[in-house]
């Protein structure tokens, strides 16, 4: 891979249109949910710029970041940018305990630093969706590279251990110790895949596919895993919380997008039957009934500020081809990246130095 | 004037009644048993010796060919088999009427289907629209219920449609129209999940000779019952005629090596690692019906025996009884739980605590010389439970009590980041704290205390 395929990871093109793209669909929400009297709940760090985006573009006026430690209270408190934000200092799940939800509908965003193997997302979907109002609309944002199941499934340190111990055995027969440690050798060649699904399967017990295969695990696949395992844990919240005969979860994102590590956002809403209509007004049945199969993959290329108001100027794209618009400038160009600027020209945020 | 009290229950409440104390899991399962003795009638014909030249099946492979189906989602419960159908005159006689008649026999010789109820209680729970089809090598017949409308109707019998024979003999049960608090367990992953390993664990025996179960498109494989065997370590396996007729057979053994100390933090992570296998497991013809027991429906704390500890960890008892009549077997009718004032049962406690006591036991003796027992329990590797040699009792290594090294024990707390950073030195981030602490201290000892 060239390094231009690379982006500067501070600038994070790709998380700026998953952001755009999430509230844009929640944007067309307001026309059946009156979304700005929503209490807004967020991770906005030192930056806040989810919150900025909620208050404008939403026009919602009460929200809540949470700040895990005291560091980031102190920052975030420095830093707010608008009166209507209040921080918090403390862990989510502790936050969340003693919050009244009853008060409003509240449209949460937890775009975690972690990923699934600190189960942190998991008991804060498990306690949103226990008390949340019917119209809340709960979204969480993961880490989802394969490699975060590596410390579970290095057994290395154990299998040597073992090994040890029975050589280091000075009672039994050497033939008796040959066939423990071929024993020990195969239970660890025994595939890496039944590691790793042990692993999830001790993370989330109960809500990792039936059938897992080793692509799963690929960079590329494991993020639909992830977002697998998390709308389980919505549906699996739910029926637990004995509240599934009124009330249902309607998934409305899953979305893949990498600046360098893969990353897996899902959501949706919780809603009872009343808000289902509504919902459905803006997000069709069969809409919804597809977010759980396909996860959406932002993959916008990096490109010089020269390559996107050439393309800008063929857009939106009428009768031209992808192909077309590369012989036109006369420039070479991965396709497949043209076609990913195509989808998302109007979020392709373009960033500039500032002269302060 | 003497007035008469119609004390005849009304349908509705008989519907409710049965269907409450069992579990959506439960139901199912008593479904695959309809299946499992379907297969087992059938297939017991083909072990007799030699019909026309045909070898007889092996006892191993009894179940090969057959299978069970099992498929839901939100709007649907099927269940297919190829099990030989149902005949008329059973279906008449036990599948749909309520209760098996007094008098009639066990309809399978060694079955596990028990009292006629399973059926109609496990699909009179799912749903309103109710489809049983079958079909044996002879004829065939399909039985749809409206619940509802049954329920409003004076009598208490199902309309059954006489249909020509289809291919394979078997049953398919299909039931529409779910209840919402049983739609939504359909559609939570954490159902199929538990459904699958309760039925890897439950019916392992019928899985291992060919039975095939799919839920939803995937294999069911089943649980894999081991015990561990080197020269110092055997398990026991003794099997005896009870006075009733019925067979027993118990095996106990090393499943697992026994923790080195008994903290917390050990505990846990073992549980993480594995499926529970430590404790008693009680099999009825086959069926797993307790598994991995702790508790007093076996022997702990029972008439003096010490309750479960984690020390136990690594011990694995399983106890067999077969009888061609199941109703004299010691479970309960759900079949999920045991009976234990069934006096076979009782007999059976006798020895299932004499073999947990050799381990008990074993488990306090090995800490007097730690490092030759590990290093024993070390080269026992695993040989599945059905090739255990008979043996009256498990052998373990005995060892003599060495003098004592006065031991101290060492007990600190210090934060969490702290700790992260030495085990980031010591090259393990997983390291267990008690091994931070011993290896913090021996390094002190070597380079500040020994000369």
């Amino acid at each position: 891979m060239a390094s231009f395929d690379f982006v500067n990871y501070n600038l994070r093109t790709n998380k700026n249109v998953e952001r755009k793209l999430i509230f844009d669909k929640l944007q067309k929400l307001r026309g059946a949910f009156p979304i700005n009297t929503y209490k807004y709940i967020g991770l906005g760090g030192p930056w806040f710029v989810d919150f900025i985006i909620a208050h404008k573009a939403l026009e919602i006026v009460d929200m809540l970041s949470l700040e895990k430690d005291n560091i980031g209270y102190s920052r975030a408190v420095f830093n707010q940018p608008l009166d209507c934000i209040k921080v918090k200092e403390g862990k989510s799940i502790e936050i969340f305990r003693d919050f009244n939800f009853d008060e409003k509908p509240v449209l949460v965003w937890l775009d975690y630093d972690g990923n699934l193997t600190d189960k942190i997302a998991l008991e804060d979907i498990g306690i949103l969706s226990n008390k949340v109002k019917s119209g809340s609309i709960i979204i969480v944002t993961l880490n989802a590279h394969p490699a975060q199941l590596n410390p579970f499934v290095s057994y290395n340190d154990v299998t040597i251990n073992a090994i040890e111990t029975i050589i280091n055995n000075e009672i039994s027969t050497s033939d008796e110790k040959i066939l423990a440690i071929e024993e020990q050798i195969n239970l660890t060649k025994f595939s890496k895949l039944k590691k790793r699904i042990e692993a999830l399967n001790s993370i989330a017990n109960g809500l990792v596919p039936v059938i897992l295969k080793r692509e799963d695990f690929l960079d590329e696949n494991f993020p639909k895993v992830v977002a697998t395992i998390l709308f389980n844990q919505f549906q699996h919240a739910i029926v637990d919380s004995g509240r599934a005969q009124n009330i249902k979860f309607y998934p409305l994102f899953n979305i893949q997008y990498r600046d360098n590590a893969p990353m897996v956002t899902v959501g949706g809403m919780i809603a009872d039957k009343n808000d289902s209509i509504k919902l459905n007004s803006v997000f069709p049945l069969e809409y919804i009934a597809n977010v759980n199969k396909e996860q959406l993959e932002i993959k916008v290329p990096p490109l010089t500020i020269k390559e996107k108001l050439s393309f800008d100027q063929y857009m939106p794209l009428n009768n031209k081809t992808p192909e077309d618009i590369l012989d036109e400038l006369e420039l070479k160009f991965e396709k497949n990246h043209l076609i990913a600027y195509i989808n998302y020209y109007k979020m392709y945020p373009v960033f500039g130095e500032l002269g302060i | 004037m003497a007035q008469t009290v119609d004390a005849s229950p009304t349908k509705e409440f008989f519907v409710n009644m049965i269907t409450r104390d069992i579990s959506l899991t439960d139901c199912v399962l008593d479904l695959l048993d309809n299946s499992v003795d379907g297969a087992h009638a059938t297939a017991i014909l083909k072990t007799a010796p030699v019909i026309a030249g045909i070898l007889p099946v092996p006892e191993d492979k009894l179940y090969l060919g057959y299978y069970t189906h099992i498929h839901v989602d939100q709007s649907k419960f099927e269940i297919e088999d190829n099990c030989g159908g149902i005949s008329i005159e059973n279906a008449k006689k036990y599948a749909f009427h309520f209760g098996r008649k007094s008098g009639t026999p066990a309809t399978v010789s060694k079955g596990i289907g028990l009292y006629g109820i399973g059926m109609k209680r496990a699909i009179l729970k799912m749903g309103n629209n109710i489809q049983v089809k079958s079909s044996t090598l002879d004829e065939g017949f399909e039985v749809k219920i409206d619940v509802q409308k049954w329920i409003k109707r004076k009598k208490w019998d199902f309309p059954l449609d006489e249909q020509p024979v289809s291919e394979p003999a078997g049953t398919t049960i299909q039931v529409t129209g779910l209840y919402p608090n049983i739609s939504v367990e359909f559609v939570d992953n954490s159902f199929i999940v538990r459904l699958i390993d309760t039925i890897a664990r439950d019916y392992f025996v019928f899985l291992n000779r060919g039975y095939k179960v799919k839920v939803n498109d995937s294999d069911v494989s089943p649980s894999i019952y081991e015990l561990r065997e080197s020269e110092a370590i055997k398990p026991s396996k003794l099997s005896y005629l009870d006075e009733t007729g019925v067979e027993v057979e118990i095996s106990a053994g090393m499943v697992d090596l026994p923790p080195d100390s008994v903290s917390a933090e050990e505990i846990e992570s073992r549980a993480r690692r594995d499926p529970d296998k430590y404790g008693w497991f009680v099999i009825c013809n086959d069926r797993v019906v307790l598994a991995a027991d702790k508790t007093g429906r076996t022997v702990w704390g029972i008439d003096g025996f010490p309750i479960w500890h984690p020390q136990y960890n690594g011990f694995m008892g399983i106890v067999k009884f077969s009888s061609a009549d199941p109703s004299i077997l010691p479970w309960t009718t759900t079949k999920r739980d045991i009976d234990r004032t069934n006096p076979i049962y009782r007999r059976a406690l006798v020895r299932m605590k004499e073999a947990t006591k050799i381990w008990t036991d074993y488990t306090t003796l090995r800490k007097n010389d730690l490092a030759s027992a590990k290093a024993l329990e070390s080269v026992a590797i695993a040989k599945s439970v059905e090739r255990v040699e008979v043996r009256p009792s498990m052998i373990l290594p005995k060892f003599e009590i060495k003098p004592k090294i006065k031991m101290a024990n060492i007990q600190y707390q210090k934060p969490e980041t702290d700790v992260d950073k030495v085990r980031k030195r010591l090259g393990n981030l997983y390291l267990p704290y008690s091994e931070v602490g011993r290896l913090t201290f021996e390094y002190y000892i070597e380079s500040e205390v020994e000369e």
